[in-house]
């Protein structure tokens, strides 16, 4: 179902361009930002990558080290931005570093690059540095919890006497020797995680990199722009050679990174040693003054970009006096749909649908996929299973619009009448989904007591029987977080839906918003209409995320 | 005239709508229309389509002109839409030499004659039009002393430097009919210089290259409503819109703009946007009905209000209320090439023109 898609999609591009995958890509440096496109996705995902762990570790590090009160709530906010759909990121960024907003009125102009950031600019030579730097803060922000997600429950399960004992060494007098000979060897493979999934995330960004550095190209972007016209014969071939090239570049890339954090994550597995979170919290005890001041600050960081957004749904250009008040009479249009074809309420009903839909599918196949995984390394298959494992993880590897292209095109190629069909979209969210589902689903039922089935099995259920009675009761918890997270990724989606709507017509959520700001604003409240319906969705991804903290175990880290 | 037009959907003996005449039957009663997010195709104009009519309208929703020949084009076998709404003359050439769309019967209204000159078959009807030209910014220009641009060569000039937004002829509508002009205007001089030399002057200049008339016109134009926007940039004097878009800020704004439409002789282009039947679709009389509508007076006045466009209709311009009409100039000279030249040349322009600045 993930792959059969993609697999029609290439065999279309193959025909119209006449090429090979892997001859496309040497194409890729005929288009006039191919090049561009490469070097700025691996220069930019590489500094998101190193600005989100600077940022995080000292957060990680802060949280995991001390008791907090409130530690659920702080995890929680520091998490809502990997759940927030990327328009919403992008239109609370756009919020905080406008004219008069919370980052211009501190003196570090991002937008119009004056000032110190204009220095900047003519400094160092770069162009449009301010944009860039916005861009780079906006992915820091949104992947700030994969660092505080992997590395923090580390550092609070690592047994404090590990610590004492080196202590005692001459190796561990010096703060800098024990990062280097204790820290750093015990959180490497939990950093390296971090590092990897921060890279692929901000390599394969588009809204962000279309609202914030408008000037700029990841192959992402461009493949998303171009894509409208690729796979069409005798007509515009650069774009099918372009989706073409670009796509297996960046599939190449993306898998080469998952390789490099499966292996990572499967050395971390062997030396994992953990004591209980309230024990090593207990011995490190209550936090320094710098480490809440740091804490504080990486909650602002983390709210700002939503609070912004929220005001700018209610801030209002006054044309009679050209300044701004205050009214919710956006959100009034937002909710009625006056000017939109579809209400604020209509596309969260579609959202909604969508995502219960995609969560279903998802989730019953990722258990289907999980289970067998499981059930080959219970009977001592272990390739096996070590292989389905790696197939599962390969939709990963394909992005939003990797995935949006291959239903359009692949899809399209055999069953064309799909593209009436309401719930189309529901595909490529659950082609983007499931893997996930099954990541957070395979460690729930590696770590099952076999015991329980075993005694239920002797009282005689049947293995239908235990299948709800046990199995389910067991993996509750596991299955709320798969679902909700399902739920909370297809609500955001936006590259797939982004390159589908082309052909059809699915009004979710985020492609409302995306609509109302690429629309002509002589209207003054097109603007805050748009805001207003982000921040919509961020609510309804907000209340889904505190429905997934309820759930989660939080133990020896990931997701 | 609507109702009359209509008789064979609205008539019957149970005072009922019914969508078809004893031809049309169960999928026929729905009508699907490919465009893109025009603002004069509301909700409200698509209900009060089917009140009369009895159609049900789906909406297939590309997000430009380009996105609807690409709809078109990709679903050619099969084709998913029954009406094409938002071709304009620079797409309409490709999408007959493609063989996508097919006569209409729809009884067409007298027509301003601007609109009938690209095309005046009943394979496309227009629904209404604009020319495209260069805006500035007279509030920029006068601070920094620069005087108001009669040429395109000017805009190669050094004060120009960096401070012009092109949006992409290859991704964009706007930009695409632009850059037709641009090649017209080359030839009508007495030089050697082409459009693509003065293109690669341009972006030797730093003029910026944006994928739509969205990014060029609202983030980096300093003349018009995007300063008032959050992500604004606010770096070029001079962009490429509609003649009319400052009538729009006018109308908009209390009857006040700083932004001029630029009338360079030839550098401006007559854009007609056309509603068109979709070869193997299906509903042919709700596509008729649908052209009959939006050409009916109600519907095609309204166009400088609900579309930001002018009406097709003989006699009908733009309002005079806020200053709309004064601010919005008539070219007096635009571009002339004809549309089968568009149709046949378009690839090798783009393809020049992206070699020429290097962009997308």
């Amino acid at each position: 179902m993930i792959l059969i898609p993609i697999w029609l999609a290439v065999d279309r591009l193959m025909d119209v361009t006449g090429k090979s995958p892997f001859t496309a890509i040497f194409s890729l440096s005929e288009h006039p930002l191919g090049t561009e496109a490469i070097y700025f996705s691996f220069v930019q995902a590489l500094l998101s990558a190193i600005l989100t762990l600077a940022i995080g570790l000292p957060i990680a590090w802060w949280l995991g080290r001390h008791q907090w009160k409130h530690l659920n709530i702080i995890r929680a906010a520091l998490t809502l931005p990997f759940v927030t759909p990327t328009i919403v990121a992008a239109m609370g960024f756009l919020a905080l570093i406008k004219t008069g907003g919370p980052i211009e009125s501190i003196g570090i102009d991002l937008r119009f690059e004056s000032g110190f950031i204009g220095w900047l600019s003519d400094a160092t030579g770069i162009e449009n540095s301010g944009h860039i730097i916005a861009l780079l803060m906006a992915h820091a922000w949104f992947n700030l919890a994969l660092v505080i997600r992997f590395v923090e429950p580390k550092i609070a399960t690592i047994p404090p006497r590990f610590e004492e004992s080196i202590r005692l060494l001459p190796i561990g007098k010096t703060r800098f020797n024990r990062a280097r000979y204790f820290w750093w060897p015990m959180l490497r493979t939990s950093i390296g995680s971090a590092f990897v999934f921060t890279f692929i995330f901000s390599f394969t960004s588009f809204a962000l990199v279309r609202w914030l550095a408008p000037d700029m190209w990841t192959l992402e972007a461009l493949m998303a722009i171009e894509g409208g016209a690729a796979g069409i014969p005798n007509y515009r071939t650069e774009a099918s050679l372009l989706v073409l090239g670009g796509a297996t570049l960046q599939g190449i890339i993306l898998l080469f990174a998952l390789g490099l954090a499966g292996y990572w994550e499967q050395k971390k597995a062997i030396s994992n040693d953990i004591v209980s979170e309230s024990f090593a919290r207990k011995t490190a005890g209550k936090p320094s003054p710098i480490a809440r001041i740091g804490v504080a600050l990486a909650l602002s960081f983390a709210l700002a970009p939503l609070i912004s957004m929220l005001f700018s749904s209610i801030r209002i250009r006054d044309r009679t006096n050209e300044s701004y008040g205050w009214s919710t009479e956006a959100w009034d249009i937002a909710l009625t749909g006056d000017l939109t074809y579809v209400s604020a309420l209509e596309a969260l009903s579609n959202s909604i649908i969508y995502a219960l839909a995609c969560m279903v599918v998802s989730v019953l196949l990722g258990y289907a996929v999980a289970s067998s995984i499981h059930a080959f390394e219970s009977n001592g298959k272990k390739k096996t299973a070590r292989a389905i494992d790696l197939l599962s993880m390969l939709p990963l590897a394909l992005s939003g619009v990797m995935i949006g292209l291959g239903v359009l095109l692949g899809v399209l190629k055999v069953w064309p009448e799909l593209f009436q069909w309401y719930g189309l979209p529901i595909i490529p969210h659950a082609m983007l989904t499931t893997p996930f589902v099954i990541r957070i689903l395979l460690p729930a039922l590696r770590s099952l007591d076999s015991t329980y089935d075993e005694t239920a099995a002797m009282l005689g259920y049947s293995q239908f029987q235990r299948f709800i009675k046990v199995r389910i009761p067991l993996l509750k918890n596991s299955l709320v977080v798969a679902a909700t997270l399902s739920i909370a990724f297809s609500l955001g989606e936006f590259g797939a839906s982004w390159i589908l709507l082309r052909s059809g017509s699915w009004d979710t959520l985020p492609i409302l918003v995306d609509q109302l700001m690429a629309r002509p604003k002589y209207f003054e409240l097109v603007e805050p209409v748009a805001m207003a319906t982000a921040s919509l969705l961020m609510m309804i991804t907000f209340i889904l995320f505190v429905i997934t903290e309820r759930f989660r175990e939080h133990q020896g880290g990931g997701f | 005239m609507i109702s009359l037009s209509f008789s064979g959907c609205l008539g019957s003996s149970n005072e009922e709508l019914v969508c078809n005449d004893g031809k049309d039957t169960g999928d026929d009663c729905v009508l699907t229309i490919v465009t893109y997010d025009i603002n004069a195709i509301s909700d409200d104009v698509l209900n009060e389509f089917t009140n009369q009519t009895g159609f049900e309208v789906q909406m297939i929703r590309t997000d430009d002109a380009g996105g609807i020949l690409e709809h078109l084009l990709l679903t050619k076998d099969s084709p998913q839409a029954d009406l094409a709404l938002g071709l304009d003359n620079t797409y309409l050439q490709t999408a007959f030499e493609f063989n996508l769309l097919t006569e209409h019967n729809a009884e067409i209204p007298l027509l301003d004659s601007k609109a009938t000159v690209p095309y005046n078959g009943n394979k496309a009807v227009p629904f209404d039009q604009g020319y495209i030209c260069l805006n500035a910014d007279t509030q920029a220009l006068s601070e920094n002393n620069i005087s108001f641009p009669t040429t395109l060569e000017e805009l190669t000039a050094p004060e120009w430097k960096g401070r012009t937004a092109f949006p992409s002829p290859v991704t964009s509508s706007p930009g695409r009919a632009f850059m037709v002009a641009t090649v017209d205007y080359f030839e009508q001089q007495s030089t050697n210089t082409t459009a693509f030399d003065w293109w690669e002057d341009m972006a030797d200049n730093d003029a910026i290259f944006t994928s739509g008339w969205t990014e060029a016109y609202e983030t980096h134009y300093t003349g018009g409503y995007g300063i008032w926007n959050d992500g604004h940039i606010g770096d070029a004097w001079l962009t490429v819109s509609y003649c009319h878009s400052p009538g729009v800020e006018a109308f908009y704004g209390e009857n006040s703009t700083i932004s001029a439409a630029v009338l360079i002789d030839y550098a401006s282009f007559s854009q007609v946007e056309y509603a068109a039947s979709v070869n193997g679709g299906g509903s042919k009389n709700a596509v008729n009905a649908f052209i009959e509508y939006l050409l009916s007076d109600g519907i095609n006045t309204n166009m400088p209000e609900n579309n930001l466009m002018y009406s097709v209709l003989e006699g009908k311009d733009l309002p005079e209320t806020s200053g709309y009409r004064h601010h919005s100039p008539v070219p007096s000279q635009p571009s002339t090439i004809e549309m089968d030249r568009i149709g046949e040349e378009m690839d090798g322009w783009l393809k020049d023109w992206r070699d020429s600045t290097n962009s997308i």
